[in-house]
């Protein structure tokens, strides 16, 4: 979790208006309750952990990092080409997300297993990890339904899931009929209506593509709050080539589409750790360290995707422990310069005076345990560099995910519930 | 020819509020009136002294009242040119734009082919003045790149200067000069290249940058070098490099404050020495890793406090010289890429006039071609994202929206035709689907851009200088060199 003291706005006040308005003309008839939609939904919404120490609450100032797609292949743990996701791939990729201190929320599931149905992949995670539980894969109201009841055989029954919901759903179109099935249940939903046609191919304008999108929240939202008033709602923001082709700059959208929830007050979530490059390098670096401090900057959203390469079809634990450490790096980054005198240290400046150093004085002691220290970063001299194999960003990133997996250990669920999920699995047929 | 790519930025990022940035001015103040800064050159010390300023000429130090300070800042010129051998290549110091250069004084060269890595050499600072003239990317050439570090020391910094000079039409930030003799020697080149001394002041195809002593000092033959800069009317700037938790306080506001009054007094020197001489500030400060007392080579630390102290540039609307890019990195990876793509998004977006540099790794030890080319690549990608989002009745196209409807494509849409010429397009950038991808070999950013590189370094040719002109300062290097026994630096 990071919170943000800076603050980056690609639109001005005029373009924002603007886009709002051009939103709302798409909406025509029903822009006014979309409107008034966006006002009765909850300016806050709490994405609650199994235990309480693990709540993420989204449109308050911090930015959280939720890890994986899904994806249907996954790099092995142990390292090598992506593979068609496995069992074993998807309880890695659960137990990383788990223990990476950066992660906030689980995408369920971070990776796809052939032969296993949605509802499985749910009683995994919910087995797993004590996280808050994304669901990115709902999309049948039957589904969703079961969903609900293993949620709240987690939380204790239907109140207290409604009161702690440890379920969320994230989707696009094609999720309306399993977000109202949550929305009902008191879980938070984001989703957004087509209202421009989807074409990945195409190439568009950015502003015409946020319009479009601004519309298609709206709207869901509007869907939302007729079904279920006063339920959480939250402002998806999906890759930018999803809504507008082959996009510029990704994160040039993800900061507009933010800002744009921050206008009409709902909380967002933002899938733009999506980087189309295939490997865990030096273009997926660029495409997410740009993603993750622009979007910190702009403040307050859950990003999504981290993990995942190829535009979410590999999930990579290597990937996951590297945007983990970007995730941190832009935390410093967000939080900015604190000025005070204590800090300014004009009296300190002037005792150790010209040519001195800091290095052993009470001042520095008290304050040099506030900086950053890297996890993958390396900062080793040339010659030790060497000496240790020339180890890159990769492979020591390989050792993390390894090492954090070995030294796991889970918090598990009680027996009950884990037969009570069992069971409604059983009973679903589905 | 390559023209400037600069960057014109419509988004601002600001890292410190203005209440916030007048406690760092005025912190500054105190400090360099308080505790002063040293100055160990006779010459800076009496034009200081006659300038008001408190010397103590057994130490060297130097207390500023503040109006002298104020004064000073008043009179630096708020904009000017940079210029360059070829006009079309001037770079224009407005305060609305930001350039980019190579990153300076590496001692390593990476053969990108073998991965061998050996010391620099005269050749090198000719080949790599040659690279960056043939990158509309890089604005001016800094440095040099690396050093020639096959030449006698006394006159090295006469052979980066001719060798720089004779490769590129582009202005040349010379970094490696310092004491009087060389600096009036490279100064007297670029009058040569120049076509005079007035037209030298006129348009100035040479500055100068001058690291400092931190905390809170300057060296004498860079302040000597300063001040011949300065007499021929070529910009000049101080960087310090402060390290929080060690040449710094460990606190980032607090090192900002021993960076901002260390280039401010050079910048007092300067203006005392030659009022309305153009000048810059300049900064490269960093954080102390606290577990190995090392140079980290890029933190979020840096960054914050690169865009801090190019606010506080702004705050006196002097042009700023902020430390881009240079990342600690060992190769071209995801580490670099992480350093690159935050340092300069910081630094554009908090308005830094110049941008140094592109191109070494290793903290500035190691220059590699290809790292420089994918550098560029994170440069036009932040240029990009400055530029912002066009919100305007045709790029709403609310007409077009309407017209293909519900299930239509804007593929064939003529306002699609003539909006996507303006779409970024990478040259390094792998966007190919998964499955072609591996068949093609599984290419990378650093085998694309090693190919760009070997291609530029085969083929770009420099736009010439007149054989005259090369002769001229040839001779001024051979009898530098000759008499170099004899020449104090």
């Amino acid at each position: 979790m990071t919170s943000p003291r800076l603050a980056l706005r690609v639109l001005c006040d005029t373009d924002v208006e603007r886009v709002h308005a051009a939103a709302l003309s798409m909406l025509g008839e029903h822009a006014a309750a979309a409107e008034r939609a966006a006002t009765a939904a909850p300016e806050t919404v709490l994405l609650a952990g199994r235990e309480a120490s693990r709540d993420v609450v989204l449109g308050g100032d911090s930015v959280w990092l939720a890890a994986g797609g899904p994806s249907p292949l996954a790099r092995p743990v142990e390292g090598g080409a992506a593979r068609r996701g496995t069992a074993a791939d998807l309880v890695s990729a659960l137990r990383l997300a788990e223990v990476l201190p950066e992660v906030g929320v689980v995408t369920c599931p971070p990776v796809l297993v052939d032969d296993s149905s949605l509802l499985d992949d749910l009683r995994l995670c919910l087995e797993t990890t004590t996280k808050h539980i994304l669901a990115a894969t709902l999309q049948v109201g039957a589904d969703a339904e079961v969903a609900v009841r293993m949620g709240a055989a987690v939380a204790g029954g239907v109140a207290a899931l409604r009161r702690r919901p440890l379920l969320s759903l994230i989707g696009g179109p094609d999720s309306a009929e399993a977000a109202l099935v949550f929305a009902r249940a008191g879980l938070p939903v984001g989703f957004y209506a087509h209202l421009a046609p989807q074409a990945p191919e195409t190439v568009a304008d950015l502003a015409r593509a946020l319009a479009c999108h601004h519309a298609g929240v709206l709207s869901a939202c509007r869907q939302i709050q007729a079904a279920a008033p006063g339920a959480p709602f939250i402002y998806t923001v999906p890759p930018a080539e999803v809504l507008a082709g082959d996009v510029e700059e990704p994160a040039l959208f993800a900061l507009a589409a933010l800002q744009m929830a921050s206008h009409v007050g709902l909380p967002a979530c933002c899938a733009s750790l999506a980087t189309r490059a295939v490997e865990a390098g030096w273009r997926a670096c660029t495409d997410n360290a740009l993603v993750l401090l622009s979007a910190s900057a702009a403040g307050g959203p859950l990003l999504v995707g981290a993990g995942t390469l190829a535009a979410g079809a590999v999930f990579s634990p290597q990937a996951l422990v590297l945007d983990a450490e970007l995730f941190s790096w832009n935390a410093r980054i967000a939080d900015g310069i604190t000025i005070d005198a204590e800090r300014l240290a004009v009296a300190e400046i002037e005792q150790v005076g010209i040519g001195g150093n800091y290095l052993g004085r009470r001042h520095t002691r008290t304050h040099a345990r506030g900086v950053w220290r890297p996890r993958i970063l390396d900062r080793s001299p040339w010659d030790a560099w060497e000496a240790s194999g020339r180890a890159g960003a990769l492979e020591k990133a390989d050792a993390v995910s390894r090492d954090y997996l070995n030294s796991f250990t889970p918090t598990p669920l009680g027996r009950a519930e884990q037969e009570n999920l069992s069971r409604i699995v059983a009973e679903s047929g589905l | 020819m390559s023209t400037i790519d600069s960057i014109a930025p419509r988004l601002q990022w600001h890292i410190l509020a203005p209440e916030e940035i007048e406690r760092i001015h005025e912190a500054s103040l105190t400090v360099l009136e308080r505790t002063g800064v040293r100055f160990p050159a006779p010459r800076a010390l009496a034009v200081l002294e006659a300038g008001g300023c408190r010397v103590d000429w057994a130490s060297g130090v130097v207390r500023f009242p503040r109006a002298a300070v104020l004064a000073a800042l008043a009179w630096a010129p708020r904009h000017y040119v940079l210029a360059a051998r070829d006009p079309e290549q001037d770079v224009l110091l407005d305060g609305r734009h930001g350039y980019l250069s190579n990153d300076a004084s590496g001692v390593f060269i990476v053969d990108h082919h073998t991965g061998e890595i050996r010391s620099s050499t005269k050749a090198d600072v000719a080949a790599s003045a040659c690279f960056v003239d043939a990158l509309p990317e890089l604005a001016f050439c800094w440095g040099p790149a690396v050093t020639s570090r096959d030449a006698p020391a006394a006159t090295r910094a006469l052979h980066d200067a001719e060798a720089v000079f004779v490769n590129t039409s582009k202005h040349f930030q010379t970094v490696t000069t310092v004491g009087e003799t060389a600096a009036r020697s490279v100064a007297e080149m670029a009058v040569l290249v120049a076509g005079g001394r007035e037209e030298l002041r006129r348009r100035p195809i040479l500055s100068f940058m001058q690291c400092a002593v931190d905390p809170l000092g300057h060296d004498a033959l860079n302040l000597e070098a300063s001040l011949v800069a300065a007499e021929y009317g070529l910009p000049c700037g101080f960087m310090p490099m402060p390290l929080a938790a060690g040449t710094g306080p460990a606190t980032l506001a607090g090192t900002l404050v021993v960076q901002n009054a260390g280039t401010l007094s050079g910048l007092v020197l300067l203006q005392l020495a030659f009022p309305g001489t153009p000048v810059f500030l300049s900064g490269a400060p960093s954080v102390i890793d606290v577990r190995t007392g090392a140079y980290t080579g890029g933190s979020p630390e840096d960054y914050l406090l690169a865009g801090a102290a190019t606010q506080l540039a702004r705050r006196y609307e002097i042009p700023m010289a902020m430390g881009t890019m240079a990342t600690g990195a060992k190769e071209p990876g995801w580490q670099a890429a992480v350093d690159d793509s935050l340092s300069t998004f910081t630094s554009v977006m908090s308005g830094a006039d110049m941008m140094n540099g592109a191109g070494l790794l290793n903290g500035s030890k190691m220059l590699s071609y290809p790292h420089l080319l994918m550098e560029t690549e994170i440069y036009r990608i932040v240029k990009r994202m400055a530029a912002g989002i066009d919100v305007s009745d045709d790029s709403l196209a609310l007409d077009v929206i309407d017209r293909v409807g519900c299930a239509g494509t804007y593929l064939a849409e003529s306002h699609t035709r003539r909006h996507a010429r303006d779409l970024w397009r990478p040259s390094f950038w792998d966007r190919s689907p998964h499955e072609l991808w591996l068949r093609a070999g599984r290419p990378g950013a650093l085998e694309k851009a090693t190919e760009a590189a070997d291609e530029i370094l085969a083929t770009h040719e420099p736009r010439a200088l007149p054989e005259d002109v090369r002769r001229a300062i040839r001779a001024l290097v051979a009898a530098a060199d000759a008499s170099s026994t004899e020449m104090p630096r």
